[in-house]
């Protein structure tokens, strides 16, 4: 991955990337946000999804997982979601997307691929998200 | 031994199809090195099914019963990647021109407050990034609905990202541009092994665990279709 992508894992970017062209689609000037006039991401948002590793990357995770998955036959053989099952999925979806935004990424781009580059801030990351799950694993009780 | 189900093979046959017809997509029109990345992003959400390996479940183990496996998994990946890294990184990369960059950030205030959201919130998700993931490929309905709200969560994170960059900051710091190598592994591998006892004697202490590689372990003997040991997870992990 290394060798192939440039950089270590990551996985989030994709998603604020694929979230800008959703959003780009239905008319929002996304480009004008600072975020997306950094070098960066304005190059990824002006190309091909196709051209963003992270984003075939994660589309290749999908698939594997989904072969995976129906080779033991399990696919189709998932849990019943509930009301709060639901509302636990969307509130924890959407702030670990914006959390992730504000860390410089996950458990991948930011603790692993941070850590492993010899990068401080993936310590940080690793430390301050530990304590979020043990209040998060508090939080549980609410909605499992 | 677990029981083994039947393959579902219409669902594997629109896997594979699909997977070659992006393949020769990519490949056609960006390039080798864009292809290359999706067969390995192939192979780990395979491994990453298999081993259900995960940070969310894993970090939650040891938070409620002081199961440690999980987390001794992760170490000993983090170590191996250290390693690689170390050497890997800054050099030219054999696939195309370009030299390889590490995962370098500023070390702020907005990825004290960003990892703490993140850490909760992936308890209430079920997931982290790489497990909303593999999760939601797999098939969990309650894990599409997160990464579909992981997606636009991503978005309202950029819209913001302005005033969270003006927050404090020590600036990157990056061990390997201020340190030598050997300073740079000492350090790491130094902190990773006192981690990993320090979960370990917790765990011990409270689960009197006699089971010490239970994380290497195959409990089934079917490759293809049973579970896989988390050690070949984190080895997955290691290989990108």
């Amino acid at each position: 991955m290394l060798h192939a992508a440039g950089h270590p894992w990551s996985v989030t970017f994709s998603f604020g990337l694929w979230g800008a062209k959703l959003a780009t689609l239905i008319g929002v000037n996304v480009s004008s946000w600072d975020y997306w006039q950094l070098s960066y991401p304005a190059v990824a948002l002006e190309n091909s999804l196709l051209a963003d590793p992270t984003t075939v990357s994660n589309l290749g995770i999908i698939l594997g997982a989904l072969i995976a998955s129906a080779l033991s036959g399990n696919f189709s053989n998932q849990i019943k979601i509930d009301k709060k099952l639901f509302f636990a999925a969307m509130i924890g979806g959407f702030f670990m997307g914006y959390g992730a935004r504000l860390a410089f990424g996950c458990n991948i781009g930011a603790l692993f691929s941070g850590i492993a580059s010899g990068s401080i801030h993936g310590w940080v990351w690793f430390l301050f998200a530990f304590i979020g799950s043990y209040f998060g694993v508090k939080c549980r009780k609410f909605f499992y | 031994m677990i029981a083994i189900k039947k393959i579902e093979t219409p669902i594997v046959l629109f896997g594979v199809t699909f997977a070659i017809l992006f393949s020769y997509i990519t490949y056609s029109t960006i390039g080798l090195r864009h292809f290359l990345v999706f067969a390995i992003g192939i192979g780990l959400g395979f491994s990453l099914y298999k081993a259900a390996f995960g940070f969310t479940g894993g970090w939650r183990n040891f938070i409620e019963k002081r199961d440690s496996s999980a987390l001794r998994a992760q170490f000993l990946m983090l170590a191996l990647a250290a390693i690689v890294f170390s050497f890997v990184i800054g050099s030219k990369s054999f696939i195309y021109d370009g030299t390889i960059l590490g995962a370098i950030a500023p070390v702020s205030l907005s990825v004290v407050i960003g990892s703490f959201i993140f850490g909760l919130a992936m308890q209430l998700g079920g997931g982290c990034g790489s497990g909303t993931l593999f999760t939601a490929g797999s098939g969990n309905t309650k894990m599409v609905i997160t990464l579909f709200f992981f997606i636009i969560g991503s978005l309202a994170g950029t819209y913001h990202f302005a005033f969270w960059s003006s927050l404090p900051s020590l600036g990157a710091i990056s061990l390997l541009d201020n340190y030598t190598l050997i300073e740079t592994l000492t350090f790491q591998l130094g902190l990773i092994s006192i981690l990993y006892l320090f979960v370990f004697i917790l765990d011990k202490k409270k689960n009197k665990i006699t089971d010490y590689n239970n994380i290497f372990r195959f409990t089934s003997s079917n490759l293809l279709q049973g579970p896989w040991p988390l050690f070949f997870g984190f080895c997955a992990f290691g290989a990108v």
